[in-house]
Protein backbone atom coordinates (compact mmCIF):
# COMPACT_ATOMS: atom_id res chain seq x y z
CA UNK A 1 0.00 0.00 0.00
CA UNK A 2 1.30 3.37 -0.77
CA UNK A 3 1.84 5.80 1.53
CA UNK A 4 0.31 9.53 1.14
CA UNK A 5 1.92 12.18 -0.19
CA UNK A 6 -0.45 15.07 0.93
CA UNK A 7 0.37 14.29 4.68
CA UNK A 8 3.93 15.63 3.83
CA UNK A 9 2.49 18.58 2.18
CA UNK A 10 -0.12 19.16 4.79
CA UNK A 11 2.68 19.28 7.79
CA UNK A 12 4.83 21.49 5.35
CA UNK A 13 1.17 23.78 5.02
CA UNK A 14 0.44 23.72 8.81
CA UNK A 15 4.07 24.59 9.32
CA UNK A 16 4.11 27.83 7.45
CA UNK A 17 1.00 28.46 9.17
CA UNK A 18 2.77 28.31 11.90
CA UNK A 19 5.66 30.34 11.46
CA UNK A 20 3.06 33.46 10.27
CA UNK A 21 1.95 32.84 13.04
CA UNK A 22 4.53 33.21 15.20
CA UNK A 23 5.56 36.14 13.35
CA UNK A 24 1.95 37.86 14.65
CA UNK A 25 2.81 36.88 17.97
CA UNK A 26 6.12 38.39 18.32
CA UNK A 27 5.23 41.20 16.56
CA UNK A 28 2.12 41.77 18.29
CA UNK A 29 0.16 43.11 16.17
CA UNK A 30 -3.54 43.24 15.12
CA UNK A 31 -5.07 44.44 12.04
CA UNK A 32 -8.06 44.73 12.72
CA UNK A 33 -10.77 46.19 10.66
CA UNK A 34 -14.56 46.05 12.21
CA UNK A 35 -16.53 47.46 8.65
CA UNK A 36 -15.80 47.76 5.51
CA UNK A 37 -16.38 51.45 4.78
CA UNK A 38 -18.36 52.31 1.15
CA UNK A 39 -17.26 56.18 -0.19
CA UNK A 40 -18.39 57.60 -2.83
CA UNK A 41 -15.06 59.10 -4.60
CA UNK A 42 -16.56 62.10 -6.42
CA UNK A 43 -18.78 60.32 -8.59
CA UNK A 44 -20.91 61.43 -11.26
CA UNK A 45 -23.68 59.32 -12.25
CA UNK A 46 -23.78 59.78 -15.95
CA UNK A 47 -27.34 58.99 -17.13
CA UNK A 48 -27.15 60.46 -20.66
CA UNK A 49 -27.87 58.83 -24.27
CA UNK A 50 -25.62 57.90 -27.24
CA UNK A 51 -25.92 58.20 -30.12
CA UNK A 52 -24.71 55.22 -32.42
CA UNK A 53 -25.94 55.74 -36.63
CA UNK A 54 -29.01 57.08 -36.53
CA UNK A 55 -30.44 55.30 -33.22
CA UNK A 56 -30.39 57.02 -30.26
CA UNK A 57 -29.21 54.06 -27.11
CA UNK A 58 -29.12 54.61 -23.66
CA UNK A 59 -25.42 55.03 -21.73
CA UNK A 60 -25.08 51.55 -19.71
CA UNK A 61 -21.96 52.78 -18.35
CA UNK A 62 -22.03 54.72 -14.80
CA UNK A 63 -19.32 55.90 -13.32
CA UNK A 64 -18.24 53.57 -10.78
CA UNK A 65 -18.41 53.98 -6.89
CA UNK A 66 -15.09 53.32 -5.12
CA UNK A 67 -14.97 51.31 -2.18
CA UNK A 68 -12.50 51.41 0.53
CA UNK A 69 -11.83 47.84 1.83
CA UNK A 70 -8.82 46.94 4.40
CA UNK A 71 -6.94 43.75 4.95
CA UNK A 72 -8.65 43.08 8.11
CA UNK A 73 -10.42 40.74 9.95
CA UNK A 74 -12.01 38.72 7.80
CA UNK A 75 -14.06 36.76 9.31
CA UNK A 76 -15.85 39.85 10.48
CA UNK A 77 -16.51 41.62 7.65
CA UNK A 78 -17.99 38.39 6.25
CA UNK A 79 -20.11 38.02 8.81
CA UNK A 80 -24.05 37.91 8.27
CA UNK A 81 -25.56 41.51 9.72
CA UNK A 82 -28.65 42.41 10.61
CA UNK A 83 -28.70 45.18 7.91
CA UNK A 84 -27.60 42.78 5.12
CA UNK A 85 -30.24 40.37 6.58
CA UNK A 86 -32.93 43.14 5.21
CA UNK A 87 -31.91 42.84 1.89
CA UNK A 88 -31.77 39.02 1.28
CA UNK A 89 -34.51 36.11 1.86
CA UNK A 90 -34.61 34.85 5.38
CA UNK A 91 -32.39 31.36 6.12
CA UNK A 92 -35.66 29.29 6.10
CA UNK A 93 -37.00 30.42 3.03
CA UNK A 94 -33.33 29.71 1.52
CA UNK A 95 -32.71 26.34 3.20
CA UNK A 96 -36.15 25.44 1.77
CA UNK A 97 -35.15 26.39 -1.58
CA UNK A 98 -32.42 23.85 -1.03
CA UNK A 99 -34.46 21.11 -0.39
CA UNK A 100 -36.52 21.68 -3.01
CA UNK A 101 -33.62 21.47 -5.27
CA UNK A 102 -32.39 18.63 -3.48
CA UNK A 103 -35.58 16.81 -4.00
CA UNK A 104 -35.94 17.24 -7.73
CA UNK A 105 -32.60 15.92 -8.13
CA UNK A 106 -32.76 12.74 -5.60
CA UNK A 107 -30.69 13.39 -3.18
CA UNK A 108 -30.95 13.00 0.12
CA UNK A 109 -32.37 16.35 1.79
CA UNK A 110 -31.65 16.01 5.38
CA UNK A 111 -30.16 19.65 6.20
CA UNK A 112 -27.29 19.04 9.07
CA UNK A 113 -25.49 22.27 9.11
CA UNK A 114 -24.78 25.72 7.72
CA UNK A 115 -21.87 27.86 6.78
CA UNK A 116 -23.67 30.39 5.14
CA UNK A 117 -21.64 34.31 4.74
CA UNK A 118 -21.89 37.55 3.60
CA UNK A 119 -19.80 39.06 0.47
CA UNK A 120 -17.26 41.09 1.69
CA UNK A 121 -18.07 43.88 -0.67
CA UNK A 122 -21.89 44.13 -0.77
CA UNK A 123 -24.96 42.75 1.57
CA UNK A 124 -25.52 39.79 -0.31
CA UNK A 125 -25.80 36.53 1.72
CA UNK A 126 -24.87 32.92 0.59
CA UNK A 127 -26.74 30.49 2.34
CA UNK A 128 -24.80 27.37 2.03
CA UNK A 129 -26.42 24.42 3.60
CA UNK A 130 -24.48 20.58 4.21
CA UNK A 131 -26.78 17.59 3.57
CA UNK A 132 -26.49 14.24 5.57
CA UNK A 133 -25.09 12.61 2.72
CA UNK A 134 -21.72 15.24 2.97
CA UNK A 135 -22.93 17.64 0.34
CA UNK A 136 -22.66 21.28 0.28
CA UNK A 137 -25.48 23.06 -1.32
CA UNK A 138 -25.35 27.14 -1.82
CA UNK A 139 -27.91 29.57 -2.65
CA UNK A 140 -28.38 33.07 -3.60
CA UNK A 141 -29.93 34.86 -0.79
CA UNK A 142 -30.83 37.78 -2.87
CA UNK A 143 -31.98 35.84 -6.44
CA UNK A 144 -33.47 32.75 -4.46
CA UNK A 145 -31.06 30.63 -7.30
CA UNK A 146 -29.65 27.49 -6.36
CA UNK A 147 -26.02 28.38 -7.29
CA UNK A 148 -23.81 24.86 -7.09
CA UNK A 149 -23.67 21.89 -5.04
CA UNK A 150 -20.08 20.10 -3.91
CA UNK A 151 -19.17 16.49 -2.89
CA UNK A 152 -17.67 17.02 0.13
CA UNK A 153 -17.54 13.34 1.33
CA UNK A 154 -14.04 12.40 1.96
CA UNK A 155 -11.57 9.78 -0.45
CA UNK A 156 -14.32 10.32 -3.87
CA UNK A 157 -10.73 10.51 -5.62
CA UNK A 158 -8.99 7.87 -7.20
CA UNK A 159 -5.73 9.26 -8.19
CA UNK A 160 -5.02 5.96 -10.09
CA UNK A 161 -8.33 5.47 -11.37
CA UNK A 162 -8.88 6.93 -14.82
CA UNK A 163 -12.31 7.43 -16.72
CA UNK A 164 -12.72 8.58 -20.68
CA UNK A 165 -14.29 11.97 -21.72
CA UNK A 166 -17.04 10.06 -23.20
CA UNK A 167 -17.80 8.47 -19.50
CA UNK A 168 -17.44 11.89 -17.85
CA UNK A 169 -19.64 13.35 -20.33
CA UNK A 170 -22.24 10.44 -19.94
CA UNK A 171 -22.55 11.73 -16.45
CA UNK A 172 -22.87 15.28 -16.87
CA UNK A 173 -25.57 15.13 -19.11
CA UNK A 174 -27.20 12.71 -17.07
CA UNK A 175 -26.90 15.51 -14.44
CA UNK A 176 -27.56 18.50 -16.49
CA UNK A 177 -31.39 17.02 -17.60
CA UNK A 178 -31.92 16.13 -13.81
CA UNK A 179 -31.34 19.84 -12.71
CA UNK A 180 -34.12 20.32 -15.80
CA UNK A 181 -31.86 22.03 -18.04
CA UNK A 182 -33.66 21.32 -21.64
CA UNK A 183 -31.47 19.39 -24.58
CA UNK A 184 -30.22 22.64 -26.78
CA UNK A 185 -30.13 25.53 -24.48
CA UNK A 186 -26.79 24.98 -23.36
CA UNK A 187 -23.79 23.25 -25.38
CA UNK A 188 -20.98 22.10 -23.98
CA UNK A 189 -17.38 24.44 -24.73
CA UNK A 190 -14.90 23.19 -22.74
CA UNK A 191 -13.34 19.82 -21.45
CA UNK A 192 -10.54 19.97 -19.12
CA UNK A 193 -9.52 16.35 -18.07
CA UNK A 194 -7.03 15.91 -15.07
CA UNK A 195 -4.36 13.33 -15.95
CA UNK A 196 -0.70 13.01 -16.14
CA UNK A 197 -0.60 13.46 -19.81
CA UNK A 198 -1.77 17.05 -19.76
CA UNK A 199 -3.96 16.08 -22.62
CA UNK A 200 -7.40 17.50 -22.31
CA UNK A 201 -9.12 14.28 -24.46
CA UNK A 202 -7.08 11.56 -22.43
CA UNK A 203 -8.86 10.07 -19.78
CA UNK A 204 -8.53 11.54 -16.48
CA UNK A 205 -9.46 11.26 -12.88
CA UNK A 206 -11.13 14.02 -12.88
CA UNK A 207 -12.85 15.83 -15.96
CA UNK A 208 -14.51 18.87 -15.81
CA UNK A 209 -16.95 19.82 -18.67
CA UNK A 210 -18.00 23.54 -19.27
CA UNK A 211 -21.60 23.97 -20.77
CA UNK A 212 -22.51 27.78 -22.38
CA UNK A 213 -25.10 29.36 -23.65
CA UNK A 214 -23.97 30.43 -27.44
CA UNK A 215 -25.42 33.35 -29.66
CA UNK A 216 -24.70 32.73 -33.20
CA UNK A 217 -21.19 32.93 -32.74
CA UNK A 218 -20.53 33.87 -29.84
CA UNK A 219 -19.96 32.47 -26.28
CA UNK A 220 -21.78 33.58 -23.02
CA UNK A 221 -18.94 32.25 -20.02
CA UNK A 222 -21.45 34.23 -17.71
CA UNK A 223 -24.50 31.62 -18.82
CA UNK A 224 -22.56 28.45 -18.19
CA UNK A 225 -23.19 25.11 -16.17
CA UNK A 226 -19.63 23.67 -14.90
CA UNK A 227 -20.02 20.13 -13.46
CA UNK A 228 -16.78 17.80 -12.28
CA UNK A 229 -17.21 14.16 -12.80
CA UNK A 230 -14.55 11.95 -10.85
CA UNK A 231 -13.54 8.67 -11.93
CA UNK A 232 -13.85 6.40 -8.41
CA UNK A 233 -17.61 6.29 -8.50
CA UNK A 234 -17.99 8.14 -12.01
CA UNK A 235 -19.84 10.61 -10.23
CA UNK A 236 -20.23 14.63 -9.49
CA UNK A 237 -17.37 16.44 -7.72
CA UNK A 238 -19.51 19.51 -8.06
CA UNK A 239 -22.17 20.89 -10.25
CA UNK A 240 -22.63 24.84 -10.48
CA UNK A 241 -24.78 27.52 -12.13
CA UNK A 242 -23.89 30.48 -12.99
CA UNK A 243 -26.52 32.88 -14.53
CA UNK A 244 -25.85 36.55 -14.73
CA UNK A 245 -28.37 38.44 -17.29
CA UNK A 246 -27.05 39.42 -20.50
CA UNK A 247 -28.23 42.22 -22.09
CA UNK A 248 -27.55 40.22 -25.71
CA UNK A 249 -27.64 43.83 -27.26
CA UNK A 250 -27.33 44.49 -30.56
CA UNK A 251 -23.78 45.21 -32.49
CA UNK A 252 -24.08 48.61 -33.95
CA UNK A 253 -20.02 49.43 -33.95
CA UNK A 254 -18.06 48.14 -36.69
CA UNK A 255 -14.72 46.15 -35.50
CA UNK A 256 -13.17 49.41 -37.26
CA UNK A 257 -15.10 51.68 -35.47
CA UNK A 258 -14.12 50.04 -31.96
CA UNK A 259 -10.28 49.95 -32.64
CA UNK A 260 -10.60 53.75 -32.94
CA UNK A 261 -12.41 54.73 -30.02
CA UNK A 262 -10.22 51.97 -27.96
CA UNK A 263 -7.25 54.10 -29.02
CA UNK A 264 -8.92 57.36 -28.68
CA UNK A 265 -9.29 56.49 -24.54
CA UNK A 266 -5.53 55.54 -24.96
CA UNK A 267 -4.73 58.50 -25.63
CA UNK A 268 -5.45 59.94 -22.77
CA UNK A 269 -2.54 58.32 -20.85
CA UNK A 270 1.23 58.34 -21.38
CA UNK A 271 1.80 54.79 -23.20
CA UNK A 272 4.72 53.30 -25.52
CA UNK A 273 3.69 53.90 -28.94
CA UNK A 274 1.73 51.42 -30.31
CA UNK A 275 2.19 48.90 -32.50
CA UNK A 276 -0.91 46.52 -33.27
CA UNK A 277 -4.32 46.02 -32.56
CA UNK A 278 -6.64 43.39 -32.82
CA UNK A 279 -10.28 42.90 -31.88
CA UNK A 280 -12.79 40.47 -31.11
CA UNK A 281 -16.56 40.53 -30.60
CA UNK A 282 -16.97 38.67 -27.61
CA UNK A 283 -19.33 38.49 -24.47
CA UNK A 284 -17.96 40.29 -21.78
CA UNK A 285 -18.66 41.61 -17.99
CA UNK A 286 -18.49 45.03 -17.36
CA UNK A 287 -15.64 46.15 -15.24
CA UNK A 288 -13.71 49.28 -13.42
CA UNK A 289 -9.99 47.82 -14.83
CA UNK A 290 -10.11 50.85 -17.58
CA UNK A 291 -11.67 53.30 -16.18
CA UNK A 292 -8.63 52.52 -12.82
CA UNK A 293 -6.25 52.74 -15.37
CA UNK A 294 -7.14 56.00 -17.13
CA UNK A 295 -7.61 57.68 -13.84
CA UNK A 296 -4.69 56.32 -12.01
CA UNK A 297 -2.09 55.03 -14.12
CA UNK A 298 1.38 54.78 -12.04
CA UNK A 299 -0.74 53.44 -9.23
CA UNK A 300 -2.52 51.05 -11.41
CA UNK A 301 0.69 49.94 -12.48
CA UNK A 302 2.50 50.22 -9.04
CA UNK A 303 0.40 48.13 -7.77
CA UNK A 304 0.70 45.14 -10.06
CA UNK A 305 4.38 45.20 -10.06
CA UNK A 306 5.11 45.62 -6.70
CA UNK A 307 4.84 42.06 -4.56
CA UNK A 308 3.01 41.95 -1.69
CA UNK A 309 1.30 45.70 -2.34
CA UNK A 310 -0.95 46.41 0.60
CA UNK A 311 -4.63 45.65 -0.29
CA UNK A 312 -5.80 48.84 1.29
CA UNK A 313 -4.02 50.76 -0.38
CA UNK A 314 -5.39 48.78 -3.49
CA UNK A 315 -8.45 51.22 -5.62
CA UNK A 316 -11.65 49.07 -5.97
CA UNK A 317 -14.61 50.36 -7.77
CA UNK A 318 -18.39 48.47 -7.60
CA UNK A 319 -19.84 47.96 -11.33
CA UNK A 320 -22.75 47.20 -11.92
CA UNK A 321 -23.23 42.88 -13.17
CA UNK A 322 -23.83 43.85 -16.73
CA UNK A 323 -22.94 41.45 -19.34
CA UNK A 324 -23.03 42.63 -22.84
CA UNK A 325 -21.51 41.76 -26.29
CA UNK A 326 -18.43 44.12 -26.88
CA UNK A 327 -15.20 44.68 -28.80
CA UNK A 328 -12.87 43.87 -27.26
CA UNK A 329 -9.48 45.78 -28.55
CA UNK A 330 -6.27 44.82 -27.43
CA UNK A 331 -3.69 47.48 -27.94
CA UNK A 332 0.05 45.73 -27.83
CA UNK A 333 2.69 48.54 -27.39
CA UNK A 334 6.16 49.11 -28.55
CA UNK A 335 8.66 46.78 -27.11
CA UNK A 336 11.57 49.03 -25.45
CA UNK A 337 11.41 46.97 -21.76
CA UNK A 338 14.55 45.90 -22.13
CA UNK A 339 15.24 43.45 -19.48
CA UNK A 340 12.42 44.67 -17.06
CA UNK A 341 10.19 41.75 -18.17
CA UNK A 342 8.21 42.85 -14.90
CA UNK A 343 7.17 45.92 -17.20
CA UNK A 344 6.68 44.07 -20.21
CA UNK A 345 4.35 41.53 -18.87
CA UNK A 346 2.40 43.87 -17.00
CA UNK A 347 2.59 46.78 -19.73
CA UNK A 348 3.37 45.09 -22.83
CA UNK A 349 -0.39 45.07 -24.13
CA UNK A 350 -3.97 46.15 -22.70
CA UNK A 351 -7.19 45.09 -23.34
CA UNK A 352 -10.15 47.43 -24.30
CA UNK A 353 -13.70 46.28 -24.07
CA UNK A 354 -15.79 48.64 -26.39
CA UNK A 355 -20.04 48.34 -26.03
CA UNK A 356 -20.76 46.70 -29.51
CA UNK A 357 -24.16 49.20 -29.35
CA UNK A 358 -22.92 52.28 -27.32
CA UNK A 359 -19.31 52.38 -28.13
CA UNK A 360 -18.74 53.51 -24.70
CA UNK A 361 -15.66 51.85 -22.76
CA UNK A 362 -17.25 49.64 -20.65
CA UNK A 363 -14.26 47.41 -18.93
CA UNK A 364 -10.80 46.09 -19.57
CA UNK A 365 -8.31 44.28 -18.75
CA UNK A 366 -4.33 43.98 -18.33
CA UNK A 367 -2.48 42.25 -21.52
CA UNK A 368 -4.15 39.91 -24.03
CA UNK A 369 -8.34 39.20 -22.80
CA UNK A 370 -8.47 37.15 -26.36
CA UNK A 371 -5.35 35.12 -25.60
CA UNK A 372 -6.56 34.77 -22.02
CA UNK A 373 -9.73 33.65 -22.98
CA UNK A 374 -8.67 31.14 -25.10
CA UNK A 375 -6.71 29.41 -22.71
CA UNK A 376 -9.43 29.46 -20.13
CA UNK B 1 15.16 6.71 -7.95
CA UNK B 2 18.04 9.16 -9.21
CA UNK B 3 21.37 7.53 -7.25
CA UNK B 4 23.41 9.97 -4.75
CA UNK B 5 21.81 13.17 -5.86
CA UNK B 6 23.09 16.02 -3.55
CA UNK B 7 20.86 18.62 -1.88
CA UNK B 8 22.48 20.87 -4.45
CA UNK B 9 20.55 19.29 -7.30
CA UNK B 10 17.18 20.36 -5.70
CA UNK B 11 17.54 23.70 -5.51
CA UNK B 12 14.94 25.75 -7.89
CA UNK B 13 15.14 29.29 -7.40
CA UNK B 14 17.15 29.65 -4.10
CA UNK B 15 14.07 27.19 -3.10
CA UNK B 16 14.23 23.32 -2.15
CA UNK B 17 12.43 21.27 -5.00
CA UNK B 18 10.63 19.22 -2.14
CA UNK B 19 8.26 17.99 -4.77
CA UNK B 20 10.66 16.35 -6.66
CA UNK B 21 12.64 15.14 -3.85
CA UNK B 22 9.20 13.59 -2.74
CA UNK B 23 8.68 12.40 -5.99
CA UNK B 24 12.35 10.42 -6.38
CA UNK B 25 12.82 9.32 -3.07
CA UNK B 26 9.69 7.66 -2.64
CA UNK B 27 10.68 4.47 -3.51
CA UNK B 28 13.93 4.81 -1.29
CA UNK B 29 12.45 6.25 1.65
CA UNK B 30 9.53 3.40 1.34
CA UNK B 31 12.09 0.36 1.01
CA UNK B 32 14.13 1.21 4.10
CA UNK B 33 10.92 1.90 6.01
CA UNK B 34 9.31 -1.78 5.08
CA UNK B 35 13.09 -3.20 5.92
CA UNK B 36 13.61 -1.31 8.86
CA UNK B 37 10.09 -1.88 10.68
CA UNK B 38 8.62 -5.51 11.59
CA UNK B 39 4.05 -5.89 11.97
CA UNK B 40 4.27 -4.58 15.40
CA UNK B 41 4.39 -0.95 13.48
CA UNK B 42 0.92 -0.06 12.23
CA UNK B 43 0.29 1.24 8.53
CA UNK B 44 -0.68 4.33 9.80
CA UNK B 45 2.60 4.77 12.10
CA UNK B 46 4.84 3.78 8.91
CA UNK B 47 3.11 6.40 6.97
CA UNK B 48 3.87 9.11 9.55
CA UNK B 49 7.44 8.21 9.60
CA UNK B 50 7.19 8.64 5.90
CA UNK B 51 5.87 12.11 5.88
CA UNK B 52 7.62 13.32 9.37
CA UNK B 53 11.25 12.00 7.24
CA UNK B 54 10.58 14.81 4.30
CA UNK B 55 8.94 17.10 6.64
CA UNK B 56 12.05 17.11 9.07
CA UNK B 57 14.10 17.81 5.83
CA UNK B 58 12.13 20.89 4.01
CA UNK B 59 12.63 22.10 7.85
CA UNK B 60 16.31 21.71 8.11
CA UNK B 61 16.61 22.85 4.90
CA UNK B 62 18.69 25.58 5.30
CA UNK B 63 21.37 24.28 7.55
CA UNK B 64 22.44 20.72 5.72
CA UNK B 65 25.63 20.80 3.27
CA UNK B 66 23.86 21.01 0.20
CA UNK B 67 26.77 18.88 -1.37
CA UNK B 68 26.18 16.02 0.65
CA UNK B 69 24.21 12.92 -0.86
CA UNK B 70 20.45 13.81 -0.13
CA UNK B 71 20.45 9.72 0.45
CA UNK B 72 22.27 10.11 3.04
CA UNK B 73 20.38 12.19 5.01
CA UNK B 74 16.72 11.00 4.52
CA UNK B 75 18.46 7.46 5.22
CA UNK B 76 19.52 9.20 8.66
CA UNK B 77 16.05 10.69 9.40
CA UNK B 78 13.74 7.76 8.41
CA UNK B 79 16.24 5.65 10.44
CA UNK B 80 16.11 8.13 13.65
CA UNK B 81 12.43 7.95 13.52
CA UNK B 82 11.85 4.30 13.30
CA UNK B 83 14.21 4.01 16.37
CA UNK B 84 12.10 6.77 17.88
CA UNK B 85 8.53 5.16 17.03
CA UNK B 86 10.11 1.43 18.87
CA UNK B 87 11.14 3.54 22.00
CA UNK B 88 7.50 5.23 22.00
CA UNK B 89 5.75 2.08 22.12
CA UNK B 90 8.51 0.47 23.91
CA UNK B 91 9.11 -2.20 21.41
CA UNK B 92 12.80 -3.39 21.44
CA UNK B 93 13.74 -3.48 17.49
CA UNK B 94 17.48 -3.98 15.87
CA UNK B 95 18.56 -1.62 13.77
CA UNK B 96 21.90 -1.60 14.87
CA UNK B 97 23.24 -1.39 11.45
CA UNK B 98 22.34 2.55 11.39
CA UNK B 99 25.53 4.35 11.57
CA UNK B 100 25.44 8.14 10.50
CA UNK B 101 27.25 11.12 11.61
CA UNK B 102 25.58 13.51 9.40
CA UNK B 103 22.57 13.07 11.48
CA UNK B 104 23.96 15.15 14.42
CA UNK B 105 23.53 17.95 11.91
CA UNK B 106 19.47 17.65 11.55
CA UNK B 107 17.31 19.03 13.75
CA UNK B 108 14.58 16.13 14.02
CA UNK B 109 12.00 18.98 15.31
CA UNK B 110 10.40 16.93 17.90
CA UNK B 111 8.62 19.75 19.29
CA UNK B 112 7.15 20.78 16.04
CA UNK B 113 6.29 17.41 15.05
CA UNK B 114 4.03 16.65 17.86
CA UNK B 115 2.86 19.83 17.68
CA UNK B 116 1.81 19.81 14.35
CA UNK B 117 0.86 15.74 14.49
CA UNK B 118 -2.13 17.23 17.33
CA UNK B 119 -3.22 19.74 14.81
CA UNK B 120 -3.49 16.95 11.72
CA UNK B 121 -5.57 15.61 14.15
CA UNK B 122 -7.97 18.19 14.85
CA UNK B 123 -8.63 19.53 10.98
CA UNK B 124 -9.06 15.41 10.35
CA UNK B 125 -12.61 16.32 9.67
CA UNK B 126 -12.51 19.16 7.78
CA UNK B 127 -13.74 18.96 3.88
CA UNK B 128 -11.28 18.03 1.29
CA UNK B 129 -11.38 20.92 -0.84
CA UNK B 130 -10.65 23.23 2.63
CA UNK B 131 -7.27 21.14 3.09
CA UNK B 132 -6.69 21.29 -1.02
CA UNK B 133 -6.95 25.26 -0.44
CA UNK B 134 -4.62 25.20 2.64
CA UNK B 135 -2.12 22.70 0.76
CA UNK B 136 -2.10 24.76 -2.93
CA UNK B 137 -1.60 27.94 -0.80
CA UNK B 138 0.78 27.01 1.50
CA UNK B 139 2.49 23.77 0.01
CA UNK B 140 2.40 25.01 -3.53
CA UNK B 141 2.47 28.49 -3.10
CA UNK B 142 -0.15 28.93 -5.35
CA UNK B 143 -1.88 32.58 -5.94
CA UNK B 144 -5.53 32.74 -4.89
CA UNK B 145 -6.22 33.75 -8.72
CA UNK B 146 -4.66 30.63 -9.58
CA UNK B 147 -6.47 28.28 -7.02
CA UNK B 148 -9.46 29.83 -8.02
CA UNK B 149 -9.25 28.55 -11.42
CA UNK B 150 -7.90 25.31 -11.00
CA UNK B 151 -10.63 24.57 -8.62
CA UNK B 152 -12.98 26.51 -10.55
CA UNK B 153 -14.53 28.19 -7.75
CA UNK B 154 -14.15 32.01 -7.22
CA UNK B 155 -11.56 33.88 -5.63
CA UNK B 156 -13.99 35.17 -3.02
CA UNK B 157 -14.88 31.49 -2.68
CA UNK B 158 -11.21 30.62 -1.95
CA UNK B 159 -10.28 33.53 0.46
CA UNK B 160 -13.35 33.01 2.20
CA UNK B 161 -12.24 29.29 2.87
CA UNK B 162 -8.68 30.01 3.04
CA UNK B 163 -9.29 32.69 5.65
CA UNK B 164 -10.98 30.53 7.88
CA UNK B 165 -9.06 27.14 7.67
CA UNK B 166 -6.18 29.29 8.95
CA UNK B 167 -7.90 30.77 11.64
CA UNK B 168 -9.25 27.35 12.95
CA UNK B 169 -5.11 26.55 12.48
CA UNK B 170 -4.28 29.52 14.30
CA UNK B 171 -6.27 28.48 17.61
CA UNK B 172 -5.28 25.04 17.31
CA UNK B 173 -1.68 26.08 17.02
CA UNK B 174 -2.25 28.34 20.05
CA UNK B 175 -3.90 26.02 22.17
CA UNK B 176 -1.14 23.51 21.61
CA UNK B 177 0.68 25.62 23.59
CA UNK B 178 2.56 28.08 21.68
Amino acid sequence: MDFDKNKIKTKIAISKIKEENDIVMENKTKGILKTAATALAGVILSTGVVFAGTMVYENIWKTPEKIELSSGDFEEITKITEESKKENMSEEKAKEIAINKLNEIQFNSNIVGTNHYKEYDSNKIWYRFDTEDNYEISIDGQTGEFYDIWNHNKDIQDLNKYITVEEAIETANKYYKLFGFKEDEYEISKIHSNNKSGNDTDPGFKIDIEYCKKYGNLENYYERISIAVESKNKDIDYFRVVNIPFDNNEVVKTEQEAIELALNEDKKIETNKVESTQAKLMVVKMNADAYNRINNKEKYYEAMQTPNYPNEERDYYKVDDKVRKAWVVVITYEDNYGEDTRKRYTEGKYSYFVDATTGEIIGGHPLDYIYSESKR
Amino acid sequence: MKELKQLEDYYKNNEIDIEQIIEDFTPYITTIINNGTDNSISFEDKEEIYSDTFFILWKNRNRLNINVSLNSYLAGITRNLIKEKYRKLKLTYDISDFENDLINSVNMCENDRDLIYDVEQKIKGLKNIDIEIVNLFYYSSMSVKDIAKKLNISEFNVKTRLHRIRKKIKKELNNGGI
